[in-house]
């Protein structure tokens, strides 16, 4: 333990180097803010490890790390971000979300009631997405070492029998329908930074996407791919499900929904909305005869009543690439290219 | 009207009409060059320069001021960026453009205190809040982003905020334009010439540029309708053997240009020779801070005086030929490095790095 | 982890990848006269920000064009109006089964 921390044996209102170290502290965080929030029968059990119940269906298992800045950003938070980006990445493989873990890593000196309200938002957006977060961990780094907290969770979904979602089904000629208007949560953050900032009515589309995914399996047995364009925006997405399949994607640009407002913000910093990053929205292809009812099955989902039919597979001209066009209103297209996700990697 | 929406200079039934009369219109080849990034932007970004007719030939001038930035100015920047007492401030564009060794994005992972402002107006809050360190915008660009810099200054100097100070890359267009112009193989026939900063300017600057060059000169916006309006116009006076000036961008430009702008500017700098990016110092093609504005000068207060060669070696490594495509005797698919050693992820020469850079206007949007 | 924090800060602003030459047209809403600057709040179709009018003479209803923080010109809207006017009113050569050769 470090000397500098006062250790009375209680909730300070600043996370201290002893609240990660393991003892009464930690115990004192745990049972002050993560346990009542998330409580459920695996972890009030406080095991090491839950113990899950075993079924017959396959098993996805899927971990992202949230590292998002600013904390709270209009219309969310860290919390509900990594509760939904996991449990829209399990959807995405078609099963049906239903564990989640959740590991923090916290800047000593991080705000108790901040992270009071990050537990509350978190166990919100998994009581929505009707998952339990069974198991958790908690360390603290000294100032500096990590920005504000960081959030890593992973989640346990079960695949129904017969469903099998792989960009290799994708064909030429399938519909591209995406669930709802593109570049919210990126420009919402972006609102907020320091340098850039500007008001605007902007809200993080944060959300969970059972309810689109479910009615979508009501009308469609096996749509094509479904994935969620995050980081690097709908054109990332497009991208690497090109390259994955082999195959062209053509889109056109004045079916994509977008927010005036987004388009707006987008306008005043030079920024494409095809690259901004999305935390509630699906891109969806489904064979074009399925389109008409995947597509009415979506807009009465929860957080689908924008959804749009954005454009089809297309076969890959002889000797080119496989890759992303956009048709243009004069009917001529342009490429899009993978923008930031080439270099992105390498920085890092 | 609301003359901010864009809608209707993005019509696409005004620019197949406007197409059509381009097409109605030339007879022979011309080439015309635009000389604003942004322009070039728009071109390649609804890809226009395949809905011209054969032989009308787009040329991208050197309006990039990413572009045109010398790599002895990215050095000290890298070097300023560096120190642990300095705040280095800077538009986005400028993080990845090389200089000779790394960029301002390598020195920020190295941990230099280096960001990202829309305004360079937010550094006097930032000088004022950190008395300690030094705060450095790195102040590129042309007449257009000139007067901001002018306003910082002499605000700066009202308030005794002494911990402020800018990096100057400033170029002025006509005298490039002649310079580019002068040059025998130079096979420019009319001029777009860049909306935004012929509305600090005011228009008297072209009408006399025209005039000297003996060349049609259109005043052009940057919206697709506004750039085949302005070529229209060109090939209209090209056709009917006119040079001179002509406004396509009425709404934006008028005819005195921001006064008040240009004052500020007057007071806080002077035209200067100026060093471009591969192709040397071109006389009074910039600006420098004047003397009695020397204490915001960031490279005569913290770099060591030396002497600046003309087109350093620096500049453009492995034969790159950038300095020949902003002069238009060259397009980037000439370039052997193009689309393969040089990407904008890896960018070789400054006109890749911007997305307004020609080279990576083409690799975006024409591959 | 000191990698990792640098790594997110990388990510946050690469994407912000905006051009230098931009400058976009919005409505003066109000004007602040009080701080270091004469700052306009400035609607740009439906997002605000702040933009000093230092440079030109403007009221609240203009419309400017601004660029990195400043009004750089005070937009004419009869001008725009009448540009459109005479776009729209162009013929259509393909109307007119006009011979292009």
């Amino acid at each position: 333990m470090t000397p500098h921390c006062p250790l009375p044996d209680r909730i300070t209102t600043t996370v201290c180097m002893a609240h990660g170290g393991g003892g009464s502290m930690t115990a004192s965080l745990i049972g002050e803010i993560f346990a009542p929030a998330f409580s459920n029968d695996y972890l009030n059990r406080r095991h090491d490890a839950a113990t899950l119940p075993t079924t017959d269906c396959r098993t996805a298992f899927t971990t992202d790390t949230f590292v998002v800045s600013p904390i709270f950003f209009p219309g969310g938070n860290i919390g509900d971000l990594a509760v939904n980006g996991t449990v829209n990445d399990l959807l995405c493989a078609g099963a049906t979300p239903r564990f989640l873990s959740c590991g923090f890593v916290i800047e000593k000196g991080f705000p108790i009631d901040d992270l009071r309200k990050i537990a509350t938002t978190m166990a919100e957006a998994a009581r929505v997405a009707e998952v339990e977060i069974v198991t958790g961990d908690t360390k603290v780094v000294e100032r500096g070492r990590c920005d504000g907290v960081y959030i890593n969770t992973s989640g346990i979904g079960y695949i129904p029998h017969g469903l099998d979602i792989d960009p290799g089904n994708i064909h030429p000629g399938d519909t591209v329908i995406i669930t709802g208007t593109i570049g919210r949560h990126g420009m919402a953050v972006m609102s907020q930074r320091e340098g850039l900032r500007f008001s605007s009515p902007i809200t993080s589309d944060t959300a969970s996407l059972c309810d689109i995914v479910g009615n979508l399996l009501d009308v469609v047995a096996t749509p094509r791919v479904l994935r969620d364009p995050t980081r690097g925006g709908l054109s990332s997405t497009l991208n690497e499900l090109a390259e994955a399949s082999g195959v062209d994607i053509e889109i056109d640009e004045s079916a994509v929904p977008v927010m005036p407002e987004v388009r707006s913000a987008c306008e005043l910093l030079g920024l494409d909305p095809l690259y901004v990053a999305n935390e509630g929205v699906m891109l969806i292809i489904v064979d074009p005869a399925d389109a008409a009812k995947a597509l009415a099955a979506i807009r009465r989902s929860a957080h689908g009543a924008d959804a749009a039919i954005i454009g089809r597979v297309a076969p890959t001209a002889e000797g080119r690439r496989p890759g992303v066009w956009v048709r243009m209103p004069l009917g001529n297209r342009r490429r899009l290219e993978m923008l930031s996700g080439e270099q992105l990697p390498r920085i890092c | 009207m609301n003359p901010c929406d864009p809608t209707p200079w993005r019509d696409p039934q005004i620019m197949r009409k406007l197409l059509d009369r381009i097409a109605a219109t030339v007879t022979r080849p011309w080439n015309i060059m635009e000389v604003c990034g942004g322009q070039t932007w728009t071109l390649a970004r609804y890809r226009l320069e395949e809905l011209l007719p054969d032989g009308l030939n787009m040329i991208h001038g050197p309006g990039c001021p990413v572009c045109v930035t010398p790599a002895e100015t990215i050095d000290d920047a890298i070097g300023l960026a560096m120190r642990p007492d300095v705040i280095f401030c800077s538009f986005g564009d400028m993080l990845r453009v090389p200089g000779t060794d790394g960029s301002l994005l390598r020195a920020k992972t190295a941990g230099a205190d280096v960001r990202l402002l829309y305004s360079p107006l937010d550094t006097l809050d930032i000088a004022v809040e950190n008395p300690d360190r030094q705060v450095i915008f790195f102040a590129i660009g042309f007449e257009t982003t000139t007067p901001v810099y002018a306003l910082m200054a002499e605000k700066a100097r009202e308030r005794h905020i002494s911990n402020l100070s800018i990096l100057t890359s400033l170029f002025t267009v006509p005298a490039a334009v002649s310079a580019i112009k002068s040059d025998p193989d130079c096979r420019i026939d009319a001029l777009l010439a860049a909306g935004h900063v012929c509305a600090v300017t005011g228009l008297d600057p072209y009408r006399q540029l025209a005039s000297d060059l003996d060349m049609p000169i259109v005043v052009t916006g940057f919206e697709p309708v506004d750039m085949l309006l302005g070529i229209l116009r060109a090939v209209t006076m090209l056709e009917n053997g006119r040079s001179g000036l002509s406004n396509a961008y009425g709404r934006a430009v008028g005819e005195a240009g921001a006064a008040n702008a240009r004052a500020a500017v007057g007071r806080v700098f002077h035209l200067s020779d100026t060093s471009w990016r591969g192709m040397g110092i071109m006389p009074l093609s910039g600006m420098k801070l004047r003397p009695e504005f020397e204490q915001f000068d960031a490279r005569r207060r913290f770099v060591s005086d030396r002497e600046h060669v003309s087109v350093t070696n620096r500049d453009y490594p492995d034969s790159c030929i950038a300095h020949l495509i902003m002069k238009g005797l060259r397009r980037p698919a000439d370039c052997p490095h193009f689309g393969k050693k040089c990407t904008p992820a890896c960018p070789v020469g400054a006109p890749m790095v911007s997305s307004e850079g020609v080279c990576a206007a083409h690799y975006r949007y024409l591959s | 982890m000191t990698d990792q924090t640098k790594c997110h800060r990388i990510i946050a602003f690469y994407y912000t990848d905006y051009i230098m030459c931009l400058a976009v047209p919005g409505k003066i809403i109000t004007i602040d006269d009080d701080g270091l600057f004469r700052m306009a709040e400035t609607d740009f179709l439906g997002v605000r920000r702040r933009v000093c009018v230092d440079t030109v003479d403007a009221r609240p209803g203009d419309y400017i064009i601004a660029h990195a923080g400043i009004a750089i010109s005070v937009m004419d809207s009869s001008e725009a109006e009448a540009t459109l006017r005479d776009l729209n009113l162009m013929t259509d050569l393909r109307d007119q089964n006009f011979n292009r050769s």
